[in-house]
C-alpha cells in the first residue's frame, strides 16, 4: 500500500466513521430549531471553570461546563440499537453549536454530520447501480464488437449526449407531487446512475478492446474455453484495478451531483439535511460574508472528494502493473 | 454528462464572487455625472409599448417614457392630477369626465389633445389588441365621449367606484404616430425592443436613448415635459436615467456596495446587514417603510373537482379535513409567525393575520380574528371537530387515518423553504406530517391554476392598487387566482357567495365609507375562514445614496421610480 492509499482510506474511513455515528455525534438532532438562536456564530469553548482549571466551558450568561456523554434526543444507533446518548453537550439554555447555527437555529455541525451519510449513501448506491452496468456493457462491446459493440457505443453515446439538469427536472415534474422523502432518496440515486454509467462503460470497454488483442487472452480462445470463462476469469480480474480507480474517481462526481440537485431545490426535501440543501439555504452574497459558517458543507464536499481522489491516484499506483 | 451540469451549478455560487473580482464594467467607466442615476432592474422590458405588457419591469420603464391622465400618488394612495387637470365623476357614478392639460406637447413636439386621449382607447378597447391594460365590465367596454379638444367623458355601464384609478395604469399614446400602425392593423408591432428610440413617443419625463438588449435601458430628458416645480423650473431634473439589467440579486448588491448603481430597490432582509457598513459610513441610506403589500400565504386545495382520468383532484378522505374549518383555524393557531418573521426574514416582516396587509392603510381593517401561536386552542379545536391524538406525535382523523399533506413551494426560493421548514416544524408539534416538495416556478404555476391536483401550495399575493377592485380576481368566487377553488361556476360555499355579494356591492357604491364598511367585512369573512392562511408580509426596504433628493419610497410599484420626474442629486 502507498502512502496516497492510506491516506485516502484513512480520510474516507474517518468520514464514514462520522456519517455512521452521526446521531451520536452530533448533539442536537438536524431537524431541530432552536428559533432563539437563528445564525448563531461558531460557539466560543473556553477552558478553566471556577472549579477546576481545565474543564472547557461555553458562556452564556453564565458558565456552562461542556459535558461529554449526555443524554438528549433518542435515535437508533447503527440504525438499531435505542439510545439517548451524545458524545457532548451542554446544559440548556446554553447551546452548543461547533460550527453555528443557519437560519432556522438549526445546528450546522449536526446537520453537515447527517448530511455526510446521505451523500455517502447515494455515491455508494449510485457506484453499485452504474458499475455492473458499466462492466456488462462495457465488456461485451469491447468482447464482441461488431454490431453489439455499435449498439452499446451508440447507447452510452445518447446517455453522454443528453442535458442531464434539463432532464431530471422534467422528470421530477412528470413523478407524483407528494413523493415521500425517501422515494425521493432512491429517484435521485437512480437518476445519479442512469447518467453516471455510460462513461464508465467507455472506459471499460476502451480497456477491454486492448486486453482482447492480448497474448493470454488469444491462448484462451485458441484453447477453446467459452466466452463467459474468457470475460470472468480473465478479463475482468485484468479490469478490477481500473474499475476501482474509476470508481473511486466517479464517487465525487456522484456526490457533487446530489450537491447539484439538492442546490436546485429538486433533491431530498426538508427535514432530512443534505449538503446541497444547505448551500442553497446560504442564499445570496450578502449572506455569504456576514454568515461565513454556513458554508460548512462546503468544506466538507471538499474534504470527500480529496478522499476519493486521493483513493483513486494510490489506486492507481497499487493497481499499475509496471508496479508489480 | 453530469460533470457539465455540476460545473454549471458550483459557478452558480461562485459567480457573484466573481463578478465582484472581474473589476467594473463598462458603465462604470463612464462619466457618473451628478445629473445620472442608475439603477438595477432584474430583466428588461419586453416591449417599449407599455399597453401590450403589464409585468413589472415594463410598467416601471414605460411609466418613465409615458403619461397619464391621473396617477396614484404612491405615498398618500390617493389619485392626483397628471395630464388631466381636473375630473368630475357623475353623481349616478356612471361617467367620469377629465378636463386635460393644455399646451402639453409629446417628447417630438406634438401638442396633445383629447384625440390622443380617443386613440389610446380606441386601441384598448381592441379586442384584437387584447391590452392587459384593458379594463371592462362583464364583458362591456368603456365608452369614450370627445366633448371637445380638451375634454374628455368616459362613460360605464354600471356605477363604478374609484373608477379614476384605473386611468393610472393608461399611458397615453399619440396618435399622429401609431394610428397608421393601427389602421394597418400592426400594433402589435410598433414600438417593440428593435424599434429606434427616437421613434418612441411618450408624454412621460424621460424619452429612450439607448436600449441595448441583455445590458442596459438609457433614459434622456423629455425636453417638451410639461410639468414644472414650485419655482417654476422645468423637470425632470435628472439628464439621464440608466437601467442595468442585472438578473442576479447578488450582483445587483454588489454593485450597489461598491457605488457602480445608486438605488437598491427593494433590499432583501437578509441583505441588510450586507448594506450596514456603508449606511454607518454615511454613504447610503436605509429605509424600512414597513409591512409591504407583499403577503405570504399558504393553502389546502379545496376543489373538488375530478381530474382527466376520472380521479378526485384531491384525495376525498383528506379534502374532508382541509374543508373542515377548525381543521384551518387549528392549522393557523399552530403556525409560529413571529417566528417567521423573525427567522425567515430577519425581523424585517409582520405577521399577518389578515387579507390586506397594514400597508394598505386606505383600507386595511385592523378588527379581524386573528390566530396567535397557541398549541393548546389548535389541539382543542381538532379533538371538538373529532380528530384523535394517537401519541404525542400522531393525529389522526375521525376514521383513524394519519394526518399528513404535502405542501409544495417554488425551488430555488430561499425564503420560502424557510417558511415551508418552519411550518413543518410548527404542524409536527401538532402530529400532523407535512412532506415538502417544491417544483420550478412555471410548473408550480401551471399545477395551482389549471392541473389543480395538489393538496396544499405556499406563495404570496401581492396588491396592485390599494383599492378592494384590484382584489376581485383572488376574492370573487369565478377568478383565476381564488387560488383554494379557482373558477367556481357558481360560489361552493355560502361565505363565498356573501365576499362575492360583497365585493359586487362595494365596485357600485361611491360613498368611501360604506365601501370600506363593506371591504372590512370581506376581511372578516377571509380571517374568519382562513382559505387562505397568511404568514407574513415582509418590510419593503430600499437603499439609496445619501445625495438623492425627493426620493418618496412608497408601497406600491414603482416603489422608489413613480416620481421619477422630481428626482434630483
Amino acid at each position: 500500500m502507498n502512502r496516497k492509499l492510506r491516506c485516502g482510506l484513512l480520510l474516507l474511513g474517518v468520514l464514514v466513521a462520522c456519517a455512521t455515528l452521526a446521531d451520536f455525534l452530533s448533539p442536537y438532532d438536524p431537524a431541530e430549531q432552536h428559533r432563539e438562536f437563528p445564525f448563531a456564530p461558531l460557539t466560543a469553548i473556553h477552558i478553566g471553570t471556577a472549579e477546576s482549571f481545565w474543564r472547557p466551558f461555553v458562556f452564556n450568561g453564565q458558565q456552562y461546563p461542556l459535558r461529554f456523554f449526555v443524554t438528549g434526543a433518542p435515535y437508533r444507533l447503527l440504525g438499531f440499537i435505542p439510545c439517548r446518548t451524545h458524545l457532548f453537550g451542554v446544559q440548556e439554555p446554553a447551546r452548543i453549536f461547533l460550527l453555528g447555527s443557519d437560519g432556522l437555529g438549526r445546528d450546522v455541525f449536526s446537520r453537515t454530520l447527517y448530511g455526510a451519510r446521505l451523500s455517502l449513501t447515494i455515491a455508494a448506491l449510485a457506484l453499485l447501480v452504474s458499475i455492473p452496468l458499466a462492466l456488462l456493457i462495457g465488456t461485451l462491446s469491447g468482447f464482441y464488437g461488431g454490431w453489439i459493440d455499435f449498439i452499446c457505443m451508440r447507447l452510452m453515446e445518447l446517455f453522454l449526449a443528453l442535458p442531464a439538469l434539463y432532464l431530471i427536472i422534467a422528470l421530477r415534474s412528470a413523478l407524483p407531487l407528494g413523493l415521500e422523502p425517501e422515494k425521493v432518496f432512491l429517484a435521485m440515486v437512480m437518476v445519479i446512475a442512469l447518467f453516471g454509467w455510460a462513461n464508465l462503460a467507455r472506459i471499460v470497454r476502451g480497456a477491454t478492446l486492448g486486453l482482447r488483442e492480448r497474448e493470454f487472452v488469444q491462448a484462451a480462445i485458441a484453447l477453446g474455453a467459452s466466452d463467459a470463462r474468457i470475460i470472468v476469469r480473465h478479463l475482468l480480474p485484468n479490469l478490477t484495478g481500473l474499475i476501482l480507480t474509476q470508481a473511486a474517481l466517479a464517487a465525487p462526481s456522484y456526490i457533487l451531483a446530489e450537491v447539484s440537485l439538492s442546490y436546485l431545490g429538486l433533491g431530498v426535501p426538508e427535514p432530512l439535511p443534505s449538503w446541497g440543501g444547505m448551500l442553497a439555504s446560504v442564499g445570496g452574497v450578502g449572506q455569504l460574508g456576514t454568515y461565513w459558517w454556513n458554508l460548512a458543507p462546503g468544506a466538507a464536499i471538499f474534504m470527500t472528494t480529496l478522499a476519493f481522489y486521493l483513493l483513486a491516484e494510490g489506486l492507481r499506483e497499487w493497481s499499475d502493473p509496471a508496479r508489480k | 454528462m453530469l460533470k457539465a451540469g455540476k460545473a454549471v451549478l458550483i459557478f452558480c455560487g461562485l459567480l457573484a464572487l466573481a463578478s465582484a473580482g472581474c473589476g467594473k464594467s463598462e458603465d462604470a467607466k463612464r462619466p457618473t455625472g451628478a445629473n445620472r442615476l442608475v439603477i438595477s432592474k432584474s430583466a428588461g422590458p419586453r416591449t417599449f409599448n407599455r399597453l401590450l405588457a403589464s409585468d413589472e419591469q415594463t410598467s416601471s420603464i414605460g411609466d418613465c417614457l409615458m403619461g397619464r391622465l391621473i396617477r396614484i400618488n404612491r405615498q398618500t394612495q390617493q389619485p392626483e392630477a397628471e395630464l388631466a387637470t381636473s375630473w368630475q365623476v357623475s353623481a349616478d357614478g356612471t361617467a367620469l369626465t377629465c378636463e386635460l392639460r393644455r399646451g402639453v406637447k409629446f417628447s417630438d413636439g406634438t401638442p396633445f389633445t383629447a384625440d390622443d386621449v380617443a386613440f389610446t382607447f380606441q386601441v384598448l378597447n381592441d379586442p384584437a389588441i387584447a391590452s392587459p391594460a384593458s379594463f371592462d365590465f362583464d364583458g362591456q367596454p368603456i365608452k369614450v365621449e370627445q366633448l371637445d379638444s380638451h375634454k374628455i367623458r368616459f362613460v360605464f355601464p354600471a356605477p363604478q367606484a374609484a373608477a379614476e384609478r384605473f386611468l393610472d395604469g393608461v399611458a397615453i399614446l399619440p396618435k399622429h404616430s401609431l394610428e397608421p400602425v393601427y389602421r394597418e392593423g400592426k400594433f402589435a408591432q410598433a414600438w417593440t425592443l428593435a424599434t429606434p428610440p427616437e421613434q418612441i413617443v411618450g408624454l412621460g419625463p424621460f424619452k429612450l436613448k439607448e436600449y441595448v438588449a441583455g445590458q442596459r435601458v438609457v433614459l434622456n430628458r423629455n425636453p417638451h415635459y410639461w410639468k414644472k416645480d414650485s419655482s417654476g423650473n422645468q423637470l425632470p431634473y435628472l439628464d439621464e436615467l440608466v437601467f442595468n439589467l442585472d438578473p442576479d440579486r447578488s450582483t445587483q448588491l454588489l454593485k450597489f456596495q461598491q457605488g457602480e448603481t445608486d438605488l437598491l430597490s427593494p433590499v432583501n432582509a437578509d441583505d441588510v446587514a450586507a448594506l450596514a457598513p456603508l449606511e454607518q459610513q454615511s454613504k447610503i441610506k436605509i429605509t424600512d417603510l414597513g409591512p409591504s403589500l407583499i403577503r405570504e400565504i399558504f393553502w389546502f386545495n379545496l376543489n373538488d373537482g375530478k381530474q382527466k382520468n376520472g380521479k378526485p383532484l384531491v384525495d376525498p378522505m383528506k379534502l374532508a379535513w382541509f374543508k373542515d374549518l377548525r381543521f384551518r383555524q387549528a392549522v393557523s393557531h399552530a403556525i409560529d409567525r413571529n417566528a417567521i418573521a423573525n427567522l425567515v426574514f430577519s425581523g424585517k416582516a409582520s405577521p399577518q393575520w389578515s387579507f390586506l396587509s397594514s400597508g394598505d392603510k386606505l383600507w386595511f381593517n385592523a378588527e379581524v380574528k386573528t390566530y396567535p401561536h397557541d398549541l393548546n386552542r389548535a389541539k382543542s379545536l381538532l379533538t371538538e371537530s373529532g380528530f384523535r391524538f394517537k401519541s404525542e406525535t400522531e393525529l389522526v382523523d375521525a376514521k383513524g387515518n394519519p394526518v399528513t399533506f404535502t405542501l409544495m413551494t417554488n425551488a430555488g426560493n430561499a425564503i420560502r423553504q424557510k417558511i415551508s421548514a418552519v411550518i413543518q416544524a410548527d404542524l409536527a408539534k401538532l402530529g400532523i406530517r407535512v412532506v415538502l416538495t417544491s417544483l420550478e416556478s412555471r410548473a408550480m404555476l401551471s399545477t395551482i391554476n389549471d392541473s389543480l391536483n395538489y393538496e396544499a401550495a405556499l406563495l404570496a399575493i401581492v396588491s396592485g392598487d390599494a383599492d378592494p377592485n384590484s382584489h376581485v380576481n383572488v376574492l370573487s368566487s369565478n377568478g383565476l387566482s381564488h387560488w383554494w377553488h379557482p373558477q367556481q361556476s357558481k360560489p361552493a360555499t355560502d361565505w363565498e357567495a356573501r365576499i362575492d355579494d360583497l365585493m359586487k356591492r362595494q365596485t357600485s357604491t361611491l360613498d368611501s365609507t360604506e365601501r370600506k364598511k363593506l371591504f372590512g367585512e370581506v376581511q372578516t369573512i377571509m380571517a374568519e375562514q382562513q382559505p387562505f392562511i397568511f404568514l407574513a408580509s415582509r418590510h419593503l426596504i430600499v437603499a439609496a445614496k445619501l445625495d438623492i433628493q425627493n426620493l418618496k419610497p412608497a408601497l406600491l410599484p414603482d416603489f422608489v421610480l413613480w416620481n421619477c420626474e422630481e428626482l434630483r442629486r
